[in-house]
Formats: C-alpha cells, structure tokens, sequence
C-alpha cells in the first residue's frame, strides 16, 4: 500500500496514582500501547519503516511541538547485525564493514545486537535466511540465542530520552545459517517481537534494517578442494603419498645406506683394531726320533 | 691461548640429530603450516619440496665440507678457504647468527613460559581468543617477566654448550626425539577429537590450489621456508662438522639432515593445521587463526583452541608448548655453539667463552625482550641477513673451485653416496637465480608493502630496506676494514692453512 498516513493520539498525561496504581501513566511506557491500538487496527503498516516512527508527543500540550519520531524513543528492541569483530553492519550503501569471508562447507554464524532487549518477546528472534537454491520467495528460520549479555536481571544502561529514565539491556544473539555445500549467494535478516507490542504470536515485529527487513547479502566461497568428498579423499591421499614419499621415503632411503656404511666401516675399524698377537710358531715337522739328544747333567763333584 | 683437544661427536646419529635439532626450530612449527596454508597448500608444498633438493641441501654439503676440510669455526674457515682477505665473509656469518640468537632467547623464553602456563592451568580460564590476546599482552607488556624468562633460555642454552659437543650430542639425543614424539602425538590427537576438521587441516596442507602454482609468491616464499627452515647456509653445518669423525660421509649427511627437517615439518604442519581447523567453529575461524602470524597463531589462537578443550587441551597444550620449548632450545644451543667455536678458535678456553658469550647473548637480548618491534627489526634485519650468508657459502666454493669442491671435498673417499655433476650445475647455476628472485622479489615486496607508501619503504622506518642497508653496512665497514685482519691473525691454524687440501684427493681422482 502506498500513501502516507497521519495520526494523532492525546494522552492523559495526568497522574494516575504512578506506575503501580496508575494505568500506563508512564508515558514511554504508553507510547507502545498507543502504537499497538494503532498496528491492530492498521496492521499493514507494521510492514513498513514508517509504522515504527510514529510520531507520538509527550502530553496534550506537547502537540504541535517537538515529537517522538524514532523506534530508539519508543525503546522498541533495536536490531543490528554484527560482524565478526562486534562492528555494527549497516545496510547497502550504508556500511564500510565488510562482512567476514564464509565458506561453502560452513554453518556461518552470525551475531545480532538487541538494543533495548528488556523489551523483547522471550523466544521470538529469528535468523531467516535463503540461498540461490531456494524458490523465490522463501525463506527459512532458525531461532537465535543469546550470547552475551543474557541476564534478564543485568539491566545495565539507562535511557533518559524524553525526560524519562528506563533502565535498559543490550544483548547479543547468535545463530547459524547452514552450510550451502556448494559456493553461492546467501541473504539474511533477524526478526524479532516487542513484548508489549506482540499478540500472541502476531505485532510488533523489528527487524534487521530500517523498519523493512532489508537482508544482507554475502557470498560464499567454495572450500579448498573439489567440492566432493571422495574425491578431496584421493586428492589428499596422493598429495600426501607424494610428499611424504619423497621426504619420509627419502629419509628412510638415506637412513638405511647411512647405517649400512656406518655398520661397515664399524666393521673395518674391528679388523684393523684386532692387532694379530704373536704365536710361537709351530715346529715345521717333528723330530725324527732317535736324533733327540739325550739331556745330558754334568755331575758336581761333592765336596769332600 | 688454550690448546684443548679437539672434540668429536661419538656417532654418526649424534651427529646427525643435533644438526637436525639446530635446523629444527620454532619455525617449522609456527611458520611452515602458515605458509603453506596460505600460499595455496599443495602448491606451495611442492616448490618446498623442490627447493629442498635445489637450495638447501647443496649449500648443506657445502658447509659440511668446508667444516669437516677447514676443522675451524666460520671465521677460520672461510680465511683458509676463501683467503686472508674473505675472513670476513666468516666474521659475518658468526655475527648473523649470533645477533638472531640476540632475540632468538626471548623467543624462547615465551615458549618456555606458555609451557608454564599450560602446565599450571592458567591457560584453562581463558575462554576466547580476546582473553588470550589480554594474557599475550600482559606477559609482553611486562618486560621483566619476558627478561626472567629470556635469561631461562639463556641459561639452558648455555648449560648444554658448556659441556661441549659431548653435551650437545647427548641433549639432542634426547630433545630430538621427545620433540619428534610430542608432535607426533599433538599430530594424531585432534583427529580423535574432531575427525572432519580435523581433515580440513589436511586438506588445506595437501591439496593444491592451482591458482597458486603459477604465482611467483608461492614460489618464493617456498623457497625462504626452505632456506630458513634448514638453516642451510647460515654457517651451522660448518660448526658441527668441525667435531665431525674424519671418517664421516658429506653427501649423505646433507641429505640425512635436510629430509629429517622437513620430516619434522610435515609432523608439525599436520599437527597444527589439524589441531586449529578441528577446534575452530568454522573455516573462517580456522583461517583466521592461518592468518594471524606466528606469535598470533600460537600464542592466542592455539592457546585459545587449547582453553576451548578443557583437561583435554591442558595435556595437548602443555605437550605442544614444551616440543616448542625443545626446538628453540636445540636451534639456541646451535647459535651459541656457532659463536664459542669461533672463539675457542681465538685461543680462548671454552668454558670461559660459553660463560662470557651467554652474559653478552642474554644482555644484547633485552632491548627485544622490552620492545617487540625492536625484536621484530632484528628479526628482519638479521633473519635477512642469514639468506646472504647462505650467498656467502655459495661464493666462496665458486672461488675455490666448483667442480674442484665436488671432487676433493665432498667426494672423499669416505663418502657414503657419490654426489653427481648435479651439484655442481645447482651452486653455478640454479642459486644465483634462486638468489636474486628471493631477494628481488623481497625488495619488491617491501616497496609494495600497502601499509607504506614506496617512499617510505626507502625511508627510515622499522622494517625499510634502508634501515636494514644500514645496520649491515655499519656492520660490514667493522668487519672488513677493522676486524678483518687481526681476527684472521688471531684465529688458530687449521689442517688446510697452509693451503694443502691433498688429503683424500688421490683417491678421488681415482673415483
């Protein structure tokens, strides 16, 4: 639907009796139920930027002046998707973050900032996404979880935008978008429910972008090798005997001629090293017998 | 004057491991998965493996006989082969490998202390990459910790070299193998942990991109991996093999030493890449860790990996870190061993060399252990630096005689394996080639580099060509017209002073 479209909305800015006694006397915290009156009733909008800056005054007197335009003054949950590194991605033309390289064979993560989580539907974030494999039109959603900042007690900032302090919390969320298997273009965007916007499962939706989800797009590269399994296998395995054939064959080649020759000049070095000990050497031939001489002891005269 | 007696390894495997042991270093675990899985993986393993072949284990034969010929440390060897006037030629060798020991103890010294880490569970309570990084910056920026542990190294070091090649031998008898065995469990165990990541790795080291084989890149920085990773050239051969026995083989020895270095690489290589894609939570992670240097790599993403696994990367952790403790050692022990032979050839007494050249290491040492981009130029300047020496070598067989070195120095007649004309072609041919590429192309790069404009790659920065141009003319100026004739004066004779290099040449004309 085109068009633009005005709404004007006065409320009590009385005191009722505060925030316990009182019905929505807060006015930040009326402002959603104000929006919600007008999304149930005009629901289309709630698809277009525009249905989340509605532009909302702080009292009857107010009117006329200075309004609240914003998704941040409403403290509607804000979603940005990060990179790797925790910088914001912007969308289009809108960011110099470019986003980490991803690969075919990978689920790739990626991370959400929730700003003003405090006031996000439990449960209701989404990662959607859709590949070049899927039919026009179609996306599929995997839930998101929270991974840094995820105490619902830890309110850690507070927002005095309009005059009004409103302790806040920003979250990280992550999910992962499965591996494609084969390189291409993948889109992506999360979703999410305000909890005082949200109707059971319907309202108040937020998403990635400015007000419409505006997906981001990235490539996917193929993954070192052939992108089949079986043949990686072979590819591998022949790399690997190649290379291994030649430095571990080698190795064990030169190892084997080295202790070879070791062994044999060990070897030479025993002979040279056994000195020859020098033995009588053995009588030619016998004696003839009857040519021994018969030893002969000369008699000492005794002394008389 | 001392007149020790000369020492000797005991076998030839002694030998054989500490030459390994000195090639072997923190580069062929940090370094050589990096490069190759940025350069195009298969692509970048086969010019590695070429280069082997066409660089490194050439100028390997070279040093081993000028060293077991000469029986003299750089110094005296290239006065006696190259002549009274080249003794510089030696002076610089000693002096590159001695300024990268400069800083190669603080180095140590971090390997050492994440052991430490590791083993005591600090490594445990960090959960991601961003707690590594504050636990890496904490210890870097707390420079009395790094000195502590830099004078460890040192000392160690020093321990091993005090107690001669004897000690050498029989430390690197051991260190070799536990070091061979750490990695070759760090190898396996993340295949039981995360089977198809862990495949990843392999596919990453093994399968070629084949856009990168017809890069000149790929080509070169196969080749520095090469160079580097053996040490080839860099006068470490010429050390040990000073304490060869005369009957020891050249050839051999050179092919022994060159595949037992990138056997150990390939053992790292597996190791690493299998351990870093099997624990990252995708490819884009595991790359990032490829990506983020040596010092990155290791100490914030394999940390974080190891934190991620609990009791199971506290074993794997402190496994890795102390096979990373025992390669820095064995190449430290050969940086200094290179320096006190040069200095026991002067006439000094060994022991009282170790103690004076561990005081001077480990002092020289801290201008890089308080500053990691004054570690970072000297890695530049003096890493450098070791591919001229490699030049140097192949200069002075060129001025002795190519075919003359083959025949009478390398081809003696107890030579195990014959080495061919092959040879000969490579040191005439193929490395000047070789030399200038990597050179011109590495002045290219540094002229190119994004982060500076071309001006300011001539400029006077930490990582310029001029500022490099200027620590070695500085260098050289001392070295050749001051040192030059009182060192070669002061060094003792060797067996070939008297330039007689006979011995074993009859029987090599026979052959």
């Amino acid at each position: 639907m085109q068009g633009s479209f005005s709404y004007t909305v006065e409320l009590n800015a009385a005191n009722q009796g505060g925030l316990e006694g009182g019905f929505h006397a807060d006015p930040l915290l009326i402002r959603p139920t104000v929006r919600m009156h007008l999304l149930t009733n005009i629901h289309f909008l709630d698809e277009s930027p525009e249905a989340r800056i509605g532009q909302m005054f702080g009292s009857y007197n107010q009117i006329g002046s200075e309004g609240i335009y914003s998704p941040e003054d409403t403290m509607m949950p804000t979603l940005t998707i990060l990179s790797s590194k925790g910088e914001s991605v912007g969308f289009q033309s809108d960011t110099d973050v470019s986003f980490e390289k991803y690969y075919a064979n990978d689920d790739f993560p990626v991370k959400v900032l929730v700003e003003n989580s405090q006031f996000m539907k439990k449960d209701s974030i989404f990662l959607k996404y859709r590949n070049d494999n899927m039919m026009e039109g179609e996306w599929k959603e995997v839930p998101m979880i929270c991974s840094e900042n995820c105490d619902v007690k830890a309110i850690g900032d507070v927002n005095s935008s309009a005059g009004f302090n409103i302790q806040k919390r920003d979250s990280v969320y992550k999910a992962y978008v499965p591996e494609t298997e084969e390189s291409m273009n993948v889109q992506f965007y999360a979703v999410a429910q305000d909890s005082r916007l949200a109707s059971q499962n319907f309202g108040g939706y937020v998403t990635t972008g400015y007000g419409a989800s505006e997906p981001i797009e990235i490539f996917v590269d193929d993954i070192i090798g052939f992108g089949n399994g079986i043949v990686d296998f072979f590819a591998v395995a022949i790399m690997m005997g190649i290379i291994y054939g030649v430095v571990w064959g080698g190795l064990y080649k030169t190892v084997g001629i080295a202790t070879e020759a070791e062994r044999r000049k060990n070897e030479d070095d025993e002979v040279k090293n056994k000195a020859p000990k020098k033995k009588a050497k053995p009588p030619t031939k016998p004696p003839a017998k009857g040519k021994i001489k018969p030893r002969t002891v000369a008699a000492i005269p005794k002394e008389g | 004057m001392a007149d020790e007696k000369p020492q000797q390894f005991s076998s030839r495997l002694g030998l054989i491991l500490t030459t390994i042991g000195a090639a072997v270093g923190t580069g062929n675990i940090w370094r050589f998965p990096r490069e190759a899985a940025a350069n195009g993986g298969g692509s970048f393993m086969i010019g590695w493996l070429l280069f082997l072949f066409a660089w490194s284990i050439p100028l390997l034969m070279a040093e081993f006989a000028i060293g077991k010929k000469t029986r003299l440390g750089t110094i005296g060897a290239m006065r006696d082969m190259a002549g009274r006037n080249f003794t510089w030629l030696g002076i610089w060798m000693m002096w590159v490998g001695t300024a990268v020991g400069f800083y190669y103890a603080v180095v140590m010294g971090w390997t050492i202390r994440y052991f430490w880490i590791a083993l005591s569970g600090q490594m445990s309570d960090a959960s991601d990459t961003t707690e590594t990084q504050a636990l890496w910056d904490n210890f870097i920026g707390s420079p009395f910790e790094v000195i502590f542990f830099q004078l460890i190294a040192v000392a160690f070091s020093a321990f091993i070299v005090y107690n001669g090649i004897s000690g050498i031998e029989k430390a690197n008898m051991v260190l070799i193998p536990c070091l061979v065995a750490f990695l070759i469990v760090a190898m396996i165990y993340p295949f039981f942990l995360n089977f198809e990541g862990a495949a990843m790795g392999l596919k990453f080291l093994f399968i070629p991109q084949w856009e990168y084989l017809f890069k000149g890149e790929t080509w070169i920085r196969a080749l520095t991996q090469s160079a580097w990773s053996t040490s080839a050239g860099f006068g470490m051969a010429i050390t040990y093999a000073v304490a060869m026995r005369k009957k020891e083989d050249i050839g051999l020895n050179a092919f022994l030493t060159g595949l037992g270095n990138n056997s150990v690489s390939l053992i790292a290589g597996v190791a690493v890449l299998g351990t870093i894609f099997a624990l990252s939570d995708s490819t884009a992670e595991g790359l990032e860790a490829v990506e983020a240097g040596s010092s990155g790599l290791t100490f914030i993403h394999l940390t974080a990996l190891f934190a991620s696994m609990g009791t199971a990367g506290w074993v794997i952790g402190s496994i890795f870190f102390l096979a990373m403790s025992f390669a820095a050692l064995t190449s430290m022990v050969s940086t200094l061993q290179g320096c006190v032979v040069n200095f026991v050839d002067m006439g000094w007494e060994r022991k009282e060399a170790v103690r004076y050249i561990a005081v001077a290491v480990a002092l020289a040492g801290i201008p890089s252990a308080f500053s990691l981009e004054f570690l970072d130029n000297q890695d530049f300047v003096w890493g450098t630096g070791l591919i001229v020496s490699g030049l140097m070598v192949a200069i002075v067989v060129m001025k002795f005689g190519v075919s003359r070195f083959r025949k009478e120095l390398i081809n003696t007649k107890y030579a195990d394996i014959q080495i061919g004309k092959w040879w000969e072609y490579i040191i005439k041919y193929v490395f000047p080639i070789e030399f200038i590429l990597v050179f011109g192309f590495f002045i290219y790069e540094k002229l190119q580099d994004k982060n500076d404009s071309p001006i300011e790659g001539m400029g006077l920065g930490l990582f310029t060509i001029i500022t490099m141009i200027v620590q070695w003319a500085m260098i050289l100026i001392i070295f050749i017209f001051v040192l030059n004739n009182r060192v070669a004066d002061a060094t003792k004779k060797g067996p070939v002073s008297d330039g007689n290099f006979d011995d074993d040449v009859e029987w090599a004309e026979k052959v």
